[in-house]
């Protein structure tokens, strides 16, 4: 669903949805095969280590 | 169904799929647990994981400069909206109107006027948890009747909503 030049700007593509009986706008996705989906999560686990550490620097700044 | 919001650590811990996680993954799969956040939420992830890339890469983050190149910048962005729609996760777009209402939130509950943002969306759409790892923002929002607990709190407070 179009949203007047919302969606340009974001450069996403947003559509409107029920969520908990409230109608929101939520960001449209493109579809993933089961195997992109698979190797995606495979790469994002590596940074596990490195998330953690960009995380508690992040605390520590602000502790 | 279970509705919960997810904060921007906890958030980024289970698109890894951390240990810790797993459970709460399962109940993703069987559908009994919706996960949804904001897209400020979605971008400050995303900056958490391109901080991570950058120290897999280089070691450590660069204070002076960006490292990533555009490209590696658009794989960790598509590897994260992959994993955004393997776990259906509903991301709620921010508009002028959830704006606007950040500075009454932040008068109210005393927070940071991104974890005002937060409870501006959880008003809407009602979630049936927030779970976060900051103390403060979880100890003034339960102070005004919101439902939200720590990442320690999370399976005990599952149980009690009947998962």
């Amino acid at each position: 669903m179009s949203l007047g030049g919302y969606e340009k700007k974001m450069g996403y593509e947003v559509e409107e949805k029920l969520v908990n009986n409230s109608l929101v706008r939520v960001l449209k996705f493109p579809e993933y095969s089961k195997e992109e989906m698979e190797e995606a999560r495979e790469r994002l686990r590596r940074l596990s280590p490195h998330v953690e550490k960009v995380i508690q620097e992040s605390k520590s700044k602000y502790e | 169904m279970k509705l919960l919001i997810l904060d921007t650590n906890i958030f980024v811990r289970v698109i890894l799929g951390l240990k810790f996680y797993e459970k709460l993954l399962s109940l993703v799969a069987l559908g009994k647990v919706r996960i949804l956040i904001h897209t400020v939420i979605f971008a400050e992830a995303f900056s958490v994981l391109l901080k991570a890339k950058e120290n897999e890469l280089f070691g450590k983050v660069d204070k002076e400069r960006i490292s990533l190149s555009p490209q590696v910048v658009e794989e960790v962005l598509e590897d994260f909206k992959k994993r955004i729609v393997e776990l259906k996760v509903d991301v709620v777009v921010v508009g002028k109107k959830e704006v606007e209402e950040i500075i009454e939130k932040v008068k109210d509950v005393c927070i940071s006027a991104f974890d005002a943002l937060t409870l501006v969306v959880a008003d809407k759409i009602k979630p049936d948890l927030i779970v976060t790892d900051d103390k403060l923002f979880k100890n003034r929002a339960l102070e005004k009747g919101y439902r939200v607990c720590s990442e320690e709190e999370l399976y005990e407070k599952l149980k009690s909503l009947g998962l």
